[in-house]
């Protein structure tokens, strides 16, 4: 370059640098906060949030801080936190365990924590949720109930027969993916606890003991489905009432928000008397490199805002333990609202990341309830190109997912319905699946509610027992071949004795309806979801949380 | 800086009063241990007179100073911090304050770290955890200067339903009957019949990193022992102390690093996480009314043999630490102890006045107000040596 032109350009930058450096610059630009946070308290988070953002709080460079609040399961936050998908500045699981599992990850990869010094915004603790008359049936009121409990029902061959209640029918029970969703990790802690009766200080040697592993089989065996939202299990459960779940893992808060519904039964909270956690709800900085010290101030003036009286006040309105122990609890948290300000009476120490492993990635491979799958995909002729392609994405996104003692059949209809393979075992065949699934090709009409009723019935003729029937279907358009109608569909599939299977119907692309989803989502008592080429491989993934 | 020798002698003092109490001369100890906080207070006065004059001392330039400090003065200190800045002194200093363990704060030193300028721990008791390796590593002391800001023994809290219990059961709340307490297997259930009570859970802060924590141990080694003074090495080091303090130490709660935080997880989490704490005596008092309206009443339970926390105010004499910021922290420790914010701490955050100008109870105080559960005269141990310190600490860590 000319040395004239570098001698002239050479301050023109530097101008332009401290211009764009410059403090008077930044106060125009609000500092913007990502706050991935535990979606259980969304509720209160959004409220206070708005309230924060509204108020603009200035950093000490003059800028004002914006937070941008963002509710997401637990383990997912962490999760994207760590790969460097989501660059949150601030993090809140639903509880310390999520921390703590992290923070051993970063440790192993970096040598120091992901997320540093931490402190509690709200507490509820873990509870088993359960129908009144169902916990009255159980001695609720009149001696403390547990996991002891819930296994000996689990096991009991009359189920709710055996509580004088025959009309209950068997005992059916919930809770969240371990892997997805904290409520789900900290229940299968709190049973694998129960079954070494301890409440602190839980080893590998207790994990790995065969008295573990039949305890915790036996409540699991009595699961309907898991799932990745704890929300959508309190709102399933109080939406279909006693048959769809008798009792399922909650958090204490969504027992109180309950009281708000109207509902045929009440529902109260268990506190396991073999102990229980608290979803504490920890908030801590991230300890990346996108995190400036900008966002650290901005981070703290948020978190001190959260913990200031007024917010930890609006808490007790969502049903939460305000984190400031001044303010007390005891005229909100009542038997009459289904739960105890004295409970619980003991609480689990979180064990080690270790430990925690060793429960997720052993002994729940050995304890969860095997899934029976048919994966039922639409080849009609409107789904060629690239369409098909991200639908076979997703498809063997969801076969990855599934376990090796899975079992799996796959379908694909256009004018009619044909099978691809049936009841195979996952294990040795995830390759051949996932192969045929490639192989897919389009062409021809749509008997969607045909394939449906096919793949339905063929579960409930060769059920497994002890294992969670499941139908995942997706269609890009409306039915134009079957013989059956959607109403023959909908009391084909319709939930009973002699039928459990659950179908989650996908509708893919503009065509498909959630019209006609719905309905066959909530006569199985699942979701219904509204696929796209770019969301199919996530909704594959999400589906797969539940079984 | 205070006279170390005369503040050891007065520790040593406060000890022979204690031993005194025990045989029923109290009033004689209590007169010997006011008479040498009253020399305490006469030196740091006297040392401190020039930096009352804030024209004087006034920072011609902005100064920011680091306080390192244990969060049993938080509020005290926070609010210490926003009145300073109202006065003449206080204008041009900006006061940092790094809520730190008092072990933390000392070992945070150690490793220069350079935001701090004053480490004020709960006691000065882990005071030689900081100057012995500094100086044998600098051949000076890293401390300018040190005064006590204000006083508090440590305590028992337990919730008022388990002590009651408890005590029917052991006949006192000691760490030998807690021992005892945490070995039990089933827990309450063998205590008071009460297993729906669950385990018995007992905890202090972590030692390594909390006063409070090193304290319960030294109080550990003091009530085994059944002595008041001059617990020995070779006495920790008898097998039989070793495997009791390893067997009590698996069962205790040590994770939580500040005393202020172990004292409010106890009544945010209540007797759920712990039954009962060892913590200062201003925590314990002040959260009278708190834990109430959470999970019960709680009692506070003077030990048979206390110790005291003076926290020191330790202007440091470090390389990163400069003239103008050690003026800046005279100026701000002459604030704290002036008579009215010695008030504040007395009245407000429950501190016994280390200015004996002020008296502990008068009219109006807030010690008044809970004369049915403060017990003013507290018999307390006499300073453990350094070794003592350090090998309690290490067989601590073992148990872990």
């Amino acid at each position: 370059m000319n040395p004239s032109i570098r001698g002239r350009l050479i301050p023109l930058l530097l101008a332009l640098f401290a211009l764009f450096a410059s403090p008077a610059l930044h106060a125009n630009q609000p500092l913007e906060l990502l706050f991935l946070y535990g979606s259980e308290k969304k509720a209160w988070i959004s409220d206070v949030t708005r309230d924060f953002n509204r108020r603009g709080f200035k950093l000490q460079d003059g800028r004002q801080v914006q937070v941008s609040a963002e509710p997401m399961g637990s383990g997912a936050t962490m999760q994207a936190v760590l790969d460097g998908s989501r660059q949150a500045h601030l993090v809140s699981p639903a509880s310390g365990v999520f921390i703590e599992l992290a923070n051993a990850d970063w440790q192993q990869q970096a040598g120091r924590d992901l997320v540093g010094e931490t402190r509690n915004l709200v507490l509820s603790p873990v509870v088993i949720a359960i129908w009144k008359p169902m916990a009255e049936a159980l001695g609720w009121g009149e001696r403390a109930l547990g996991w002891s409990d819930i296994l000996h029902l689990a096991k009991s061959d009359t189920g709710w027969g055996e509580y004088g209640h025959p009309e209950w029918g068997p005992f059916k029970f919930g809770h969240t993916h371990p892997k997805h969703s904290n409520s789900g990790l900290l229940s299968l802690i709190a049973e694998t606890y129960a079954a070494s009766g301890k409440t602190r200080g839980l080893k590998l040697s207790d994990v790995e003991s065969p008295a573990t592993l039949e305890f915790v089989r036996g409540v699991e065996s009595s699961v309907v489905h898991y799932g990745r939202s704890t929300g959508f299990f309190g709102r399933k459960m109080m939406a279909n009432g006693m048959e769809y779940l008798s009792a399922a893992v909650l958090y204490e808060n969504m027992v109180l928000e309950s009281y708000g519904e109207d509902l045929a039964h009440p529902l109260v909270a268990i506190y396991p008397k073999e102990g229980t956690f608290w979803s504490d709800h920890p908030v801590g900085l991230v300890e990346r490199d996108w995190v400036s010290d900008a966002h650290r101030e901005a981070g703290w003036r948020y978190m001190d805002f959260l913990m200031e009286k007024a917010q930890q006040e609006k808490a007790l309105q969502y049903g939460f333990r305000p984190a400031d122990v001044d303010i007390p609890v005891a005229d909100t948290f009542t038997a009459a609202r289904g739960v105890d300000a004295d409970e619980p009476k003991t609480t689990l120490r979180v064990p080690p990341g270790r430990v925690i492993r060793a429960i997720m990635d052993e002994l729940w491979v050995d304890v969860k309830k095997h899934a029976n799958v048919v994966l039922v995909m639409d080849t009609s002729g409107s789904m060629n190109g690239t369409k098909l392609e991200r639908a076979k994405d997703g498809a063997v996104e969801l076969v990855r997912m599934l376990g090796d003692a899975d079992q799996l059949s796959t379908m694909f209809f256009s004018s009619n319905p044909y099978w691809m393979s049936r009841d195979q075992l996952l294990g040795p065949s995830r390759a051949e699946a996932e192969q045929q699934i490639r192989n897919l090709r389009a062409n021809g009409g749509t008997a969607f509610y045909d394939a449906v009723l096919m793949a339905k019935d063929h579960l409930t003729e060769h059920a497994v027992p002890g294992t969670i029937g499941v139908v995942v279907v997706l269609t890009d358009g409306e039915d134009t071949h079957s013989r059956a109608d959607l109403d023959g569909l909908l009391e084909g599939i319709r939930l009973g004795p002699a039928n459990s299977v659950r179908i989650f119907p996908i509708a893919y692309g503009e065509g498909a309806s959630m019209q006609v989803m719905e309905p066959i989502a909530d006569a199985t008592q699942v979701k219904a979801y509204k696929g796209s080429t770019e969301n199919i491989e996530k909704i594959f993934s999400d589906i797969s949380t539940f079984f | 800086m205070l006279n170390k020798m005369l503040k050891g002698i007065g520790l040593a003092v406060l000890a022979t009063g204690l031993l005194a109490a025990q045989t029923a001369v109290q009033a004689d100890w209590s007169a010997e241990w006011k008479t040498t906080l009253g020399e305490l207070w006469s030196q740091t006065k006297a040392k401190t007179q020039e930096t009352l004059d804030p024209e004087k001392f006034r920072p011609a330039k902005p100064v920011q100073i680091g306080i390192a400090y244990g969060t049993e003065k938080r509020k005290w200190f926070q609010w210490a911090v926003e009145e300073f800045a109202k006065t003449p002194a206080g204008q041009n200093i900006n006061v940092e304050l790094i809520p730190m363990g008092s072990v933390a704060g000392g070992k945070a030193v150690l490793s220069k770290n350079q935001d701090i300028h004053v480490w004020s721990p709960a006691s000065s008791m882990v005071e030689p955890l900081l100057s012995e390796p500094w100086e044998r590593e600098h051949g000076k002391s890293p401390i300018l200067s040190d005064a006590p800001l204000a006083l508090s023994p440590m305590v028992y809290v337990m919730w008022k339903d388990r002590y009651d219990a408890f005590v029917a059961k052991y006949g006192a709340l000691n760490w030998k009957t807690i021992s005892q307490g945490l070995q039990e297997p089933t827990g309450w259930a063998a205590i008071a019949d009460k297993p729906e009570w669950g385990i018995f859970t007992f905890g202090h802060t972590l030692p390594t990193h909390s006063n409070s924590g090193l304290l319960s141990l030294v109080l550990m080694g003091y009530d085994y022992f059944d002595v008041m003074r001059s617990l020995k090495h070779s006495q920790i080091m008898q097998a039989d102390f070793i495997a009791w303090l390893g067997e009590t130490a698996a069962n205790m709660d040590t994770e939580e690093t500040s005393t202020g935080n172990l004292m409010t997880n106890m009544l945010r989490y209540g007797p759920s996480t712990l039954n009962g704490v060892m913590v200062y005596e201003n925590l314990a008092l002040s959260n009278l009314g708190t834990a109430a309206g959470r999970w019960g009443e709680i009692e506070v339970v003077y030990p048979e043999r206390s110790v005291w926390n003076d926290n020191p105010f330790y202007i440091l004499d470090t390389p990163w630490v400069t003239k103008d910021q050690q003026d800046a922290a005279k100026l701000f420790q002459s604030f704290l102890l002036s008579e009215p914010a010695q008030r504040v701490a007395r009245d407000q955050y429950l501190f016994r006045p280390a200015n004996v100008d002020l008296p502990i109870v008068e009219s109006g105080s807030a010690f008044e107000r809970y004369k049915d559960v403060v017990k003013i005269d507290v018999p307390a141990i006499r300073r453990p040596t350094e070794e003592v310190l350090n090998q309690l600490m290490q067989l601590w860590k073992r148990t872990q």
